[in-house]
């Protein structure tokens, strides 16, 4: 051990020998000095050099913040603008208590960013969630990505990635024009985007499934009808063409715009953790549409964003009026909801038998905990001897009676 | 020829020769520590030049296989999904890293425990490893994906044959076992 400590005590040795003749002066002779006349003599060397780290890290968590500020304004900025007026949202970003605007929230030291807008025809709500890396903190990251690099399993990619996710709720609503009677049936149309399908670039197939539950549950497959960047991740292959279906025909070439910006488009109904019980499975159903990119940055990134959270918009819009006007060539039908339901009821199954597993365990551990507390209590008062006794009489007995039969 | 083997006849011959050779001497010092610097970067240009191939080809198909369990850590099968570009990159990556452990190991013996016959030990291997890897077969020396180097490769055994139980698993069925069993987005607590 002390030959790793050596060079520690090295080092600290040259540190105070930098003031060798400051220290070796006796104590009538600093008196003697004047102030200026310490200052001078004093080497100033190794304080000067804290100062400079000092100056160092303040400037790095300055830089690190106005990146990550920047970045955002320029984002929700022009994002908050394309909401309201393009996709004519009626409620963008938050107001305060005291009825001020306020176009995004950050959290967690400048490194999540979140708006909001809802108020449309078709959708509930539309959310934006931003994750940057703690530019503030160059230290921080350095010894996060070099975790990372060493145990690459322990990390969870949350942690270590910058990422965009845009999530679109449904709201199954629709009206055609401004004074236009809205339907009734919302809930009954809501509940038709019960299935998992989603386009996933190839670049992040694996990072996803991990993280998102609904995905795991899903086929991956190649198509011809995409460009070559991504992949089908769909739970039942009859689900593959929704996303193409509703869409207008420039999709496909947008999706190959994107092919280094874009991650996934998942359109679900589950959640992204896995539920533990069945009042959580409960609880986590929500359908919606989860739009997942890089961070934009560029303005080229942020024109692609935009025309992906429009054409998804977009889909909702188109899939929402089919059901409303209860048009035949529907693309959800009945076949497909009584699979995906069939397939719910499946994992539901699957997670109350896990649940039943892991209770019964625990009863059996409390069990068994009782028991030993019970046995503690008894030889605390010396019953445990009596009891023993006890046993040893009945067990003697049993044999005896035993023998009685054979003889 | 096997690279266990050979790998094991290299290492009694420099052991033969390494006892010829005085250690104690800072010219044959300086000689070792540059066929050793030079093996290392030999080797390192292989893998990334390997990589730039890689890259530039762009082989985007999709690959799926299981990987087995992990014994110690407790966890299940995965399923991985990946293209043969990623797994390309990944095997190389890893191959680099290695080196990196070695360099920093030998660092370590070399300049700080004073000790110059690992390195002399070493002076063959980086090249030798990385000429012998599969991504090097594949890629510089254009051998075809299949047969022993289709994709995933079976991780090399120390004992010949014996170890095919923790193969990774590409058959139709337990892909599609892996791909429907909803293992994701579980949150360590």
């Amino acid at each position: 051990m002390s030959a790793f400590l050596q060079p520690i005590i090295k080092g600290m040795d040259k540190v105070t020998a930098l003031n060798a003749k400051y220290l070796a002066l006796t104590f009538e002779e600093q008196k003697n000095m004047t102030f200026v006349e310490r200052l001078r003599f004093y080497n100033w060397t190794f304080e000067i050099f804290a100062l400079a780290m000092l100056v160092l890290v303040f400037v790095a968590y300055k830089y690190g913040v106005i990146v990550n500020e920047n970045r955002a304004k320029k984002l929700f900025g022009s994002l908050n603008s394309f909401l309201q007026d393009d996709l004519q949202f009626a409620r963008v970003g938050f107001s305060k208590g005291d009825g001020s605007k306020v176009p995004y929230i950050e959290e967690g030291q400048k490194t999540w960013y979140t708006t909001f807008a809802t108020g449309r025809s078709a959708i509930a709500s539309l959310s934006v969630r931003v994750h940057m890396f703690s530019r503030s903190n160059p230290v921080a990251m350095l010894m996060e990505s070099l975790v990372n690099l060493m145990f690459p399993s322990s990390m969870t990619v949350k942690d270590v990635s910058e990422y965009c996710e845009v999530v679109i709720k449904p709201n199954g609503t629709f009206v055609s024009s401004e004074t236009a009677k809205p339907n009734n049936d919302a809930k009954d149309v809501v509940n038709k985007f019960k299935f998992i399908t989603s386009i996933v670039n190839k670049s992040s197939m694996n990072e996803l499934r991990r993280e998102n539950y609904y995905l795991s549950l899903t086929h991956t497959s190649e198509s011809d009808k995409l460009p070559v960047e991504y992949v089908f991740m769909s739970e039942l292959n009859q689900l593959n063409g929704f996303t193409l279906h509703y869409a207008d025909a420039g999709f496909n070439e947008l999706l190959k715009r994107a092919g280094n910006f874009l991650q996934s488009i998942c359109f679900t109904d589950l959640p992204a953790n896995k539920p533990l019980t069945d009042k959580l499975w409960d609880a986590t159903q929500k359908p919606r549409a989860v739009i997942r990119t890089k961070i934009p940055v560029s303005e080229q990134d942020l024109s692609l964003l935009k025309e992906l959270v429009s054409a998804v918009v977009q889909i909702f819009d188109n899939v929402t009026r089919e059901i409303v006007q209860k048009s035949p060539q529907a693309f959800i039908n009945s076949d497909i909801l009584k699979k995906s339901n069939q397939l719910r009821t499946q994992e539901l199954a699957r997670i109350v038998k896990a649940m039943k597993q892991v209770e019964r365990e625990m009863a059996q551990e409390k069990k068994q905990e009782a028991e030993k507390e019970k046995r503690r209590q008894l030889k605390a008062t010396g019953e445990q001897e009596k009891f023993d006794q006890k046993m040893k009489e009945k067990r003697e007995r049993r044999l005896r009676n035993k023998q009685k039969v054979r003889m | 020829m096997n690279p266990q083997i050979s790998n094991l006849a290299i290492m009694l011959v420099m052991m033969q020769l390494a006892r010829r050779i005085d250690m104690e001497d800072d010219k044959n010092i300086m000689y070792i520590r540059i066929a050793y610097g030079a093996s290392v970067a030999v080797a390192w240009l292989i893998y990334q030049l390997i990589r730039q191939k890689i890259v530039a080809k762009n082989d985007l198909t999709t690959l799926k296989y299981v990987t087995p369990a992990a014994p110690m850590s407790g966890e299940g099968e995965k399923l991985e999904v990946t293209t043969v570009r990623d797994y390309d990159l990944k095997e190389v990556d890893s191959a680099i890293k290695s080196i990196y452990t070695g360099l920093a190991m030998m660092g370590f013996m070399h300049l700080y425990m004073k000790y110059t016959n690992p390195l002399f030990m070493q002076c063959i291997s980086p090249v030798k490893t990385a000429l012998e890897s599969n991504e090097v077969k594949i890629h510089l020396f254009g051998k075809p994906a299949s047969g022993d180097l289709k994709r995933p490769f079976k991780a090399a055994s120390m004992f010949g044959g014996f170890g095919g139980g923790n193969a990774a698993k590409t058959d139709k069925k337990s892909i599609e076992e892996a791909e429907r069993a909803g293992t994701g987005g579980v949150k360590a607590e």
